[in-house]
This record gives structure tokens, C-alpha cells and sequence, in this order.
């Protein structure tokens, strides 16, 4: 299999239409297996052309390493995550999306194969994430690892009193008003087995959801919370994609 | 990874707003996490320049090592100190702060982090610390920790206070107020 020569990344924008969802299947050892039309038309790539290639090729180098990081760890324990990406077009220039991901295991519970169902990210989101994104990827880079990358999210997250599924969602439904220490709208109030930033929990805060230092990542959050992404058209969408695919 | 290279000192000082706070997160060996847009903000380095690196890297020289000696022991013990302490920014000017600490524990009640939340000290703390500070890293470069530390403690001893009483009356506070001073920051 020949590698697929990546585009270096250019300074412009793809600006994705809302209301489609972007799909792909990609196997457990990260090859991509399916993707659907719209991911076709948004990336520029022919099915022929990306299908059995690595899902490296769709990376954008902007995004730091922990966040894959993240993911991978979530989907191996098949919880819950979005993500909030961007996206390296054949072409070399950018796309953002907002993404849900699907484990597939077998009966062993292992990891086989996973989907993600995207849309167009938020501009308000994809600003706010772009400052964190490139202060992690520049500790990244000094560092050569996401240890450091790692401690800097928690000690982000733990000062907004959010797990990483929160603030994601935060970003999405909240407008310019979200700034560092805003009560976030939080319906299940969540346990946590860490103390909270101490300070900030005086300020009768919600409280930190399972920022634990022994889970492996230390980012998990089990609780399923309600999604914006589905929103009654992408949910017919998604549903079809369950119907071709099944579960 | 490349060596930090502290700024030469110059005679410049930041004033801090005093409703907000510095706020900095390290592990038990003080090496530092996370910091807060305000910390970021005043001491002019950059996020990635500063994770990873000791909380010492901001130390400025005029500070005695015995100041960090006491801080250290308290915070081996899990113990809050309020310390009025000299910082060194990026471009070498100085800012002044009174410290506050809280430590984080595992389940083993094992210290994994200490968070420092950093204000503006009153104007007098800082008048009545200078020449104490003066004297101290004088004893330090002509006779080493130990006799600093000794001096220290001689100083409290005559004046009928221990180390948290007196920064209190430097400061001029109660421990309330002080605490009040902390809670109540953006």
C-alpha cells in the first residue's frame, strides 16, 4: 500500500455546510474503512483514494497530540466523547468539525472498529479551542510528549470545574459569554474523587466530575449527557447510517 | 528539551490588580502544571515556556532561600503558608505577592499537587519585609542557610510571634481578613 502523499497544510478555510453530518468508519489499528459522500465532497478525497489508507491523513498537524490520546482511551473503554477537530483536506486546507464517536467491539469487548458522525464545529468553539489547541501542541512540541500537555487540560479543566465532555459541550451551546469561572449550566450535579480547585469550590461551584490521577487518562467521564448533535435532522441521519451499518 | 534562562533583574515593578488572582498549579516536587490566564498575563512568559519547568524558574534574587525553605516545609506537611514573596518576570521586572496554598491528595493521602493563589500584598507588608529580606540574603551569601535561618527565627522569638502571626501584622490583617481577601477574586 502506497502512502498517500499528504498535502503540507495551507492557511485557508473549507467552510462546512451545517446541516449535513460528515461519517466515517475507521478499523481499531487506524485505517479508514467507510467514509460517506458528504466526508468525500468536504475532504476532496475520492473513496478509492483514502479507503485502506491511514486516518493520519485526515489529521491536521494544529491538533495536539493528547487529544487523539483522549479519544483513543475513551474508545477503547466505549464511553461517551466528542471532539472538536480540525481537519487536514486533500487539498492541504483546513475544515473544523464537532464529532461523536461510536465504538464497535467484539465479544471480548475489544475495540474493532469505530465511527464518527461530524458536523460543522461552531465558530465560537473552534476559537476557543484554538488558543488551547495551540498552547498544548507548543508544550508538545518542547516536550517531545503529552505528559505535560496532559497535566496543563486537567489543571484547565479543574479551574473551569468542567470534565472534558463539559467543556466541550459549553462550547457549543454557550455564546461569547463563556469565559474562565462562569457557573456552567450543569443539570446531574457529578461526583468527583478528587478535591476540586479548593478556592473556586468556596464559590459554591459545581462540582469536578472524575479527574482521577489513577485512571490511565485521566480525563473519563461515563455519564452520557445530551448531545447537541443530536438534533432532530442529523438524528434521521445517523439513524439511516445505524440501519446500513448496524450496531 | 531546551534549559530555561532566567532574566537579568531590572528596577521595574508590576503592580498587581488586587481583585484578581495568580493563581499556579505544580506537582509535590513543585514543578508546574498549570497556570491561569492572569498569571500568564503578568509574568509575560509563555504557557509553553513555563509547563514543565520548577516554580523556582520565577524566583527573583533578591528573595532569601530561607523565605523558600519554610514555604517548602510547610507545604511537605500539606500546610498553607502566607509568604510575602519577590517574583521575576519574563522581561526581569518584579512583582510582589502574598501567597496562599492548598494541597491536593490521592487516595492514599499521598500529595500530588499544590495549588498557590498569589495577590497584591499591602504597600506597608512590603516596606516593613524589604529590609528584613535585605538582611537575610546578606547573612545567606556570607554565611550560608542555616545562619539565616537561625537569625529568623531569634527575630520572631524577641518579638513574641511566630512566622504566620507576624506576616499577619506586616500586613496588617487578621487571618479572616486575610482569608476573606483571598476568597473574594476574580
Amino acid at each position: 500500500m502506497e502512502n498517500y502523499p499528504n498535502q503540507s497544510p495551507v492557511d485557508r478555510e473549507i467552510n462546512v455546510n451545517p446541516s449535513i453530518v460528515l461519517s466515517c468508519k475507521i478499523s481499531a489499528d487506524g485505517f479508514i474503512e467507510y467514509i460517506n459522500h458528504s466526508f468525500s465532497e468536504v475532504s476532496g478525497y475520492e473513496e478509492f483514494e483514502i479507503i485502506g489508507e491511514s486516518m493520519d491523513v485526515l489529521r491536521h498537524p494544529d491538533v495536539p497530540q493528547i487529544i487523539y490520546e483522549i479519544l483513543k482511551e475513551r474508545l477503547s473503554k466505549n464511553e461517551p466523547i466528542k471532539l472538536i477537530t480540525k481537519q487536514l483536506a486533500k487539498d492541504g486546507r483546513f475544515f473544523w468539525l464537532l464529532s461523536e464517536y461510536e465504538s464497535k467491539l467484539n465479544d471480548a469487548g475489544e475495540l474493532i472498529a469505530h465511527y464518527s458522525h461530524s458536523v460543522a464545529a461552531p465558530t465560537f468553539a473552534v476559537h476557543k479551542i484554538s488558543s488551547l489547541y495551540k498552547i498544548l501542541s507548543k508544550i508538545e512540541s518542547k516536550s517531545g510528549n503529552t505528559e505535560v500537555s496532559k497535566r496543563y487540560l486537567i489543571g484547565f479543566l479543574e479551574e473551569r470545574n468542567m470534565n472534558y465532555n463539559q467543556f466541550i459541550e459549553e462550547l457549543c451551546i454557550h455564546q461569547p459569554k463563556f469565559e474562565q469561572q462562569i457557573q456552567p449550566q450543569i443539570t446531574n450535579p457529578i461526583q468527583s474523587n478528587i478535591q476540586p480547585d479548593p478556592i473556586l469550590q468556596k464559590q459554591n461551584r459545581p462540582r469536578l466530575n472524575d479527574l482521577t490521577y489513577n485512571a490511565n487518562l485521566d480525563l473519563t467521564n461515563s455519564n452520557r449527557i445530551h448531545s447537541p448533535i443530536n438534533s432532530p435532522k442529523t438524528k434521521k441521519k445517523k439513524s439511516l447510517l445505524k440501519k446500513v451499518f448496524g450496531k | 528539551m531546551e534549559k530555561f534562562v532566567r532574566p537579568q533583574p531590572i528596577d521595574r515593578e508590576i503592580l498587581l490588580d488586587e481583585s484578581k488572582v495568580i493563581m499556579s498549579k505544580t506537582d509535590e516536587k513543585g514543578i508546574i502544571e498549570y497556570a491561569n490566564q492572569y498569571f500568564m498575563n503578568i509574568c509575560g512568559y509563555k504557557e509553553w515556556e513555563l509547563m514543565g519547568e520548577p516554580h523556582n524558574v520565577i524566583r527573583h534574587p533578591d528573595m532569601p532561600k530561607v523565605v523558600f525553605k519554610l514555604l517548602w516545609d510547610r507545604l511537605f506537611e500539606g500546610k498553607n503558608i502566607h509568604a510575602l514573596i519577590k517574583n521575576l518576570a519574563k522581561d526581569g521586572s518584579y512583582y510582589w505577592v502574598i501567597t496562599r496554598f492548598e494541597t491536593k491528595y490521592d487516595e492514599n493521602k499521598k500529595i500530588i499537587a499544590h495549588f498557590s493563589y498569589r495577590k497584591a500584598p499591602p504597600r506597608q507588608a512590603i516596606e516593613t519585609i524589604i529590609p528584613i529580606y535585605k538582611t537575610l540574603i546578606n547573612i545567606e551569601n556570607k554565611h550560608g542557610l542555616e545562619t539565616s535561618e537561625k537569625y529568623l527565627f531569634n527575630l520572631l522569638e524577641d518579638h513574641g510571634l511566630t512566622y504566620d502571626e507576624f506576616i499577619l501584622q506586616t500586613a496588617g490583617v487578621t487571618q479572616e481578613e486575610l482569608d476573606l481577601y483571598f476568597e473574594n477574586s476574580l
